[in-house]
């Protein structure tokens, strides 16, 4: 059974030695409109949230009952990369169907995750690291928090921070980089970070 | 029990030259006095008389309008014009100018001194709205309008003596001299508003005064009225904070000091109230400070309303050197005098002239480094760093999230900035982008 | 109430003495007592490091504001004492092209490309710093104080700082004083706390700084080192030494309150302070590098704007929640927006069209699912029937492959075992226990799997142990450590220096195996791993794991 001091060191992993987004980099992939505005960052971090935790939640049994059990571990990412986009449609269908109101807010925010490496590399990386449910779950968890943090910082220091005074040739997507990196280098003193 | 306000400052308060210069009148009287006839911030009086009358002192010249205060005759002589003059809040505006004739006669149409104990509160109000009474410590706002707004809704009294600009000691003076007759005013008060407390406010260096008014406390039998001392820092004579220090309340965001119950009063204007209840006299003279480096003889001077200011600065052996500026009002919220020929008004408490090296240059602002020291100091919890970004950046949606209108001009901010930047100009500037809807 | 006449006001007439410039002289001159007492400790070195960083910084800024056209903002000092705090948080023994790159990156990038000072919002002194200190043999040979380096030989007795001690949970073995005056190792500028505490109360007595940030830093450093001290330690002993290690106080004080990158508010800044602390105290106890001060703030920078916002000062007179409440307010209307609707479900049956065959209205539908799922479906079978051929034909080669490893490792673990068996016993800590057998089938030793956490993630490796508790031999099977750094603790010939041994390995003293240098945090993982290992063959209890009775 996981101990709590082995759940706050997933916890802490997913928050901040392996931040989805600022260093490795799986949590990228949605629109652009996430990094440059901080409400859409939260929106789309709160979305990111919950697709990993249910997606965790589906490939995790899935892949402990299914795929291992019957030796198909090399269907694994293939099966993944089937589940969590289709849990994505699932939960849009729903939202239109039974929340409008919500689905009027978040629609464009999920359907920018869809296919974000986030929520498939947390279900593979559970899997491959042979975590229990709880630990999974909370690794799902974190991760999206430290993912909705590090957009929502990203995208505030873009309006706190006048990203024009820079060299010509910098302006725009290349600094938006060097900021990117520069937020990253902060994370690196958590590489290695273990709990007990 | 004594409370705080957040933020404030500390300037140099540079009282020492004045503080123990008793009050003297002129020694020469003005040859000519000039009374505008916007004396307060409501609207202009309309004048009562026509060049080539005669007046005598106390005589009333002008009638207020629907609302504002009357004006009376400082001196005896004869009405030479109604004319435009220049006014020391700017620019130029009409204004009765009396020549002197050195004869001194007295209004003969003056009323009966009232008898304090029988006093009721329509008496008061009648005598206040008579001598033309507003307020003297900077707002110049009717009285009698004022008081007959907070009776019966206050239970405290603040007599504001806490003279917290640096440079003006014209107050301290006052309190210190007149102690008895002000707090007699004040008890006179206080009965007819209904309030049950009155507090008298002073800064904690001044001590002496302090103990004077202690003393004649004691000797009265003290009753309700009680003497609070408290700590320099600016701006604690700021209605807002001194109601925060004396009671713990905070006033509502664009509401007035009555909505906690309060009601403050300049310790000049006290004195001037219980003048015309008790003397019978109008507001014709008040207490103002000469100083400055730039004064050859810096004094405190008790003058007729309407003396030209350089006659104030010739009494004071006029200047020893080139000033850098000049103003009235106190150097932290004063206003800069553009021209010397205009007179002392009811509210005017100062003429400063400041040399060079106690004024520094105005230097272009410089970066904004986030140091937060405005944030800070600001009493009324505003974030003029932040203030500034927005307004930099044309964001009209975030300017109206930091209480813009609730700025009181105290210039805190623009005082403690290391890089100069003039804070209290931005904040005004966006305070109005946000009353435009706009920001250009 | 009409306006007839509003006066015109000016800005007050009079200002508090200090500008910026006057601000940035008052800190380098709170900085010199540190440096004294570096120079005094550590030699003329010290004196030429700082000149060479300051130099280069003002260099940097010059030259980037004069190739963009700008307005030089030398004058401003600002850059003058990014270099100063940038050559004092390096160890004394750096080379010289350390501060220069360091500098390069902390003016340009960091401070000029976001529009110079005021507008960056990181600290560009510590940025320059953990960049160095990100290369790996930087920053690992502290020089032992009071030896007089000279400016050409960087070669000294370097020995472990306190903060090494500290880092393991033990007290070092300098004592409080020495601690205070700064008679250890460490960068040049953190060694003397006493100093430090000079500049400090000079910086707050000329109202540079405010005491908000170091206080609450320092506080809630202290008072989690308070009630969570190691085992067998004083707790007063062990907050004394945790303040006074390591770069604390001149992060806290120096590096914290730098004012363009920490919070603006007055609440906002508390809540800086306090969430440094709480990082330094989680990366001093639990990570890999010895140090966190420097990433505890330079995290904390990235999240000032919340704690800005967090932190604005409610509005006068509106009561004491009144910025929770409405906020509370606002959240509660926006929500309650949403609602829960019962969807409304059809079956909706297509009429037939004129003229058409009873079931092609169906045909039509299943022909239109066919065109949007038809390629999906074919892909994922064509990828299916893809993986399942590779593994078809690899499965064989995977197996001889994983059975070749599995010989290799016990080739290295135990190279006197002619075959391995898997064991069923099992054991806390061991993730699988192998027998070795010899020749004649004969019992020689177990080798035990083990994993323990190295510099940068987990390390398993194969310890094979022969039945008097000696080391037969160790194979590391997989590591995430860096590549010739922390590899160089796991070369055939660093790994053969545990054969032989038995009982507990320590790092020093009898019965030990010496750390590789630069690969201090794997060395001891590697130890810990085989220690583990010995402790497990020890006691295995390998009586009741296998049941021998027959089944009726």
């Amino acid at each position: 059974m996981d101990t709590t001091l082995e759940l706050m060191g997933v916890a802490l992993a997913a928050l901040l030695s392996e931040n989805m987004v600022l260093v490795t980099c799986m949590g990228i992939g949605t629109h652009q409109r996430s990094f440059q505005e901080p409400r859409e960052a939260i929106r789309t971090g709160a979305c990111l949230t919950v697709v990993m935790v249910l997606g965790v939640l589906f490939a995790w049994p899935l892949d402990l009952l299914v795929l291992s059990r019957s030796g198909l571990s090399q269907f694994r990412v293939l099966a993944f990369s089937l589940l969590i986009p289709g849990l994505v449609a699932l939960l849009r269908r729903f939202l239109q169907m039974c929340i409008p109101e919500l689905s009027r807010r978040m629609d464009s925010n999920l359907s920018s995750i869809s296919t974000n490496c986030a929520a498939l590399g947390a279900a593979l990386l559970v899997s491959q690291r042979s975590y229990g449910l709880g630990s999974a779950l909370i690794f799902a968890l974190c991760g999206g928090i430290g993912a909705t943090l590090a957009l929502a910082s990203f995208a505030s220091l873009q309006n706190e921070v006048d990203l024009d005074r820079c060299p010509k040739s910098f302006q725009g997507v290349p600094i938006q980089l060097i900021t990117a990196g520069l937020m990253a280098m902060a994370l690196v003193g958590y590489h290695g970070l273990y709990l007990g | 029990m004594i409370h705080s306000f957040f933020g404030g400052v500390y300037p140099a308060t540079r009282k020492g030259s004045t503080r123990r210069k008793p009050l003297s009148r002129l020694a020469q009287a003005p040859k000519e006095v000039v009374i505008p006839l916007i004396m307060c911030s409501d609207g202009p009086a309309t004048p009562m008389v026509r060049p080539g009358d005669p007046v005598t002192v106390g005589q009333p010249i002008a009638r207020r309008g629907e609302t504002g205060a009357a004006a009376h005759a400082s001196v005896s002589g004869r009405v030479s014009a109604i004319e435009k003059r220049p006014h020391p809040w700017g620019g130029w505006s009409n204004a009765i100018v009396i020549q002197n004739d050195d004869r001194n006669e007295h209004y003969d149409g003056r009323m009966e001194p009232l008898d304090p104990r029988s006093l009721t509160l329509e008496q008061l109000l009648a005598r206040v709205e008579a001598a033309g009474v507003v307020g003297m410590g900077g707002g110049a706002f009717p009285t009698w309008e004022k008081i007959a707004r907070a009776a019966g809704r206050t239970d405290t009294l603040i007599v504001n003596a806490a003279e917290c600009e640096p440079y003006v000691t014209a107050d301290y003076r006052l309190l210190l001299e007149r102690g008895d007759h002000i707090l007699r005013g004040a008890r006179a008060l206080a009965r007819c508003l209904g309030s049950k407390r009155v507090v008298v406010v002073t800064e904690g260096d001044k001590l002496s005064a302090v103990e004077a008014v202690e003393r004649r406390l004691r000797r009265q039998g003290g009753g309700q009225v009680q003497l609070c001392t408290i700590r320099t820092r600016y701006p604690l004579g700021a209605e807002k904070q001194i109601i925060q220090t004396v009671t713990g309340r905070e006033v509502p965001p664009g509401g007035s000091p009555l909505d906690v119950k309060c009601a403050v009063f300049n310790v000049a204007t006290v004195f001037a109230i219980q003048d015309a209840l008790f003397q019978a006299r109008p507001l014709i003279n008040r207490a103002v400070t000469v100083t400055g480096g730039a004064v050859t003889r810096p004094r405190n001077l008790w003058v007729p309303i309407g003396t030209p200011l350089r006659a104030l600065l010739d009494a004071c052996g006029g200047l020893k050197e080139e000033p850098d500026r000049i103003l009235t009002g106190g150097p932290m919220m004063g206003v800069a005098l553009q021209n010397l020929d205009a007179p002392v008004m009811k509210d005017t408490n100062s003429l400063i002239c400041l040399s060079g090296w106690e004024h520094k240059p105005d230097a272009p602002g410089g970066v904004c480094i986030r140091c937060g020291k405005c944030v800070a100091a600001c009493p009324m919890h505003l974030a003029p760093a932040f203030i500034r970004r927005a307004l930099e950046a044309k964001d009209l949606d975030r300017l109206t999230k930091y209480h813009v209108e609730d700025c009181i001009s105290c210039g805190c901010c623009s005082f403690i900035c290391p890089a100069q930047i003039p804070l209290v100009e931005t904040v005004a500037q966006a305070s109005a982008a946000i009353k435009r809807g706009g920001v250009l | 109430m009409s306006a007839a006449f509003s006066p015109k006001r000016l800005s007050p007439q009079l200002r508090q003495p200090s500008t910026t410039r006057a601000m940035m002289l008052d800190m380098i001159v709170a900085l010199l007592p540190a440096l004294g007492m570096a120079a005094f400790f550590f030699g003329p070195r010290t004196l030429i490091l700082c000149a060479v960083s300051m130099v280069s910084c003002v260099f940097f800024e010059g030259l980037y504001r004069a190739l963009t056209r700008q307005s030089l903002t030398i004058g401003d000092l600002s850059a003058c004492v990014t270099g100063l705090l940038l050559a004092l948080s390096l160890p004394p023994s750096t080379p010289y092209w350390v501060p220069v790159m360091g500098g390069a990156f902390a003016i340009i990038v960091v401070k000029q490309f976001y529009g110079g000072m005021g507008r960056n919002f990181m600290n560009p002194a510590l940025a320059g710093r953990m960049l160095a200190g990100t290369l790996p043999m930087l920053m690992t040979t502290w020089p032992q104080p009071l030896q007089q380096l000279t400016h050409a030989a960087p070669d000294a007795v370097s020995a472990a700082t306190p903060m090494a001690y500290l880092h393991e949970g033990a007290l070092p073995p300098q004592s409080l004083d020495l601690m205070f005056l700064g008679e250890r190792g460490g960068c040049m500028g953190e060694v003397s706390s006493f100093m430090l505490l000079l500049g400090l109360t000079y910086l707050v007595l000329r109202r540079v700084i405010a005491l908000r940030i170091p206080c609450s830093y320092l506080g809630t450093v202290a008072l989690i080192s308070f009630f969570f001290p190691p085992a067998g330690i004083p707790a007063l002993t062990w907050t004394a030494y945790q303040l006074m290690g390591g770069g604390l106080l001149l992060g806290a004080c120096f590096f914290a309150t730098d004012p363009a990158t920490s919070p603006v508010t007055p609440r906002g800044q508390v809540m800086f302070g306090a969430g440094c602390g709480l990082l330094t105290v989680l990366l001093r106890s639990y990570s890999s590098y010895p140090e966190g001060v420097g990433w505890a703030i330079l995290t904390m920078n990235c999240m000032v704007w919340l704690l800005d916002r967090l932190g604005l000062p409610r509005q006068f007179g509106a009561g004491r929640s009144s910025t929770t409440r409405a906020y509370l307010a606002q959240v509660r209307a926006s929500l309650a927006e949403i609602k829960f609707v019962l969807p409304k479900v059809e079956l909706r049956i297509k009429e037939k069209k004129a003229g058409a065959a009873p079931g092609e209205v169906y045909l039509d539908q299943l022909r239109a699912l066919a065109k949007t799922v038809g390629p999906l479906a074919g892909v994922v079978a064509v990828t299916c029937l893809l993986i399942f051929t590779v593994h078809r034909f690899t499965d064989l080669d995977t197996a001889r492959a994983e059975v070749q490893n599995q010989r290799d490792v016990l080739a290295q673990a135990m190279p006197m075992a002619a075959v391995g068996a898997e064991t069923p016993y099992r054991a806390n800590g061991a993730l699988s226990i192998t027998a070795g057998y010899d020749a004649e089938s004969a019992l020689i030793g177990y080798c035990v799997e083990v994993q323990t956490q190295g510099f940068s993630g987990p390390i398993t490796m194969t310890v094979g142990v022969d039945l008097n508790g000696a080391v037969t031999g160790v194979a590391v099977t997989s590591h995430s450590e860096t590549d010739r750094v922390g590899t160089a603790a796991m070369t055939p010939a660093a790994l053969a220096r545990y054969i032989g041994r038995s009982g507990t390995i320590r790092s020093t003293g009898p019965n030990s195996v010496d750390t590789v240098s630069g690969a201090t945090a794997t060395s001891k993982a590697i130890t810990a791993g085989v220690n583990r290992a010995l402790n497990i063959v020890a006691h295995l209890d390998t009586e009741g794991a296998i049941n021998y009775e027959d089944s009726q």
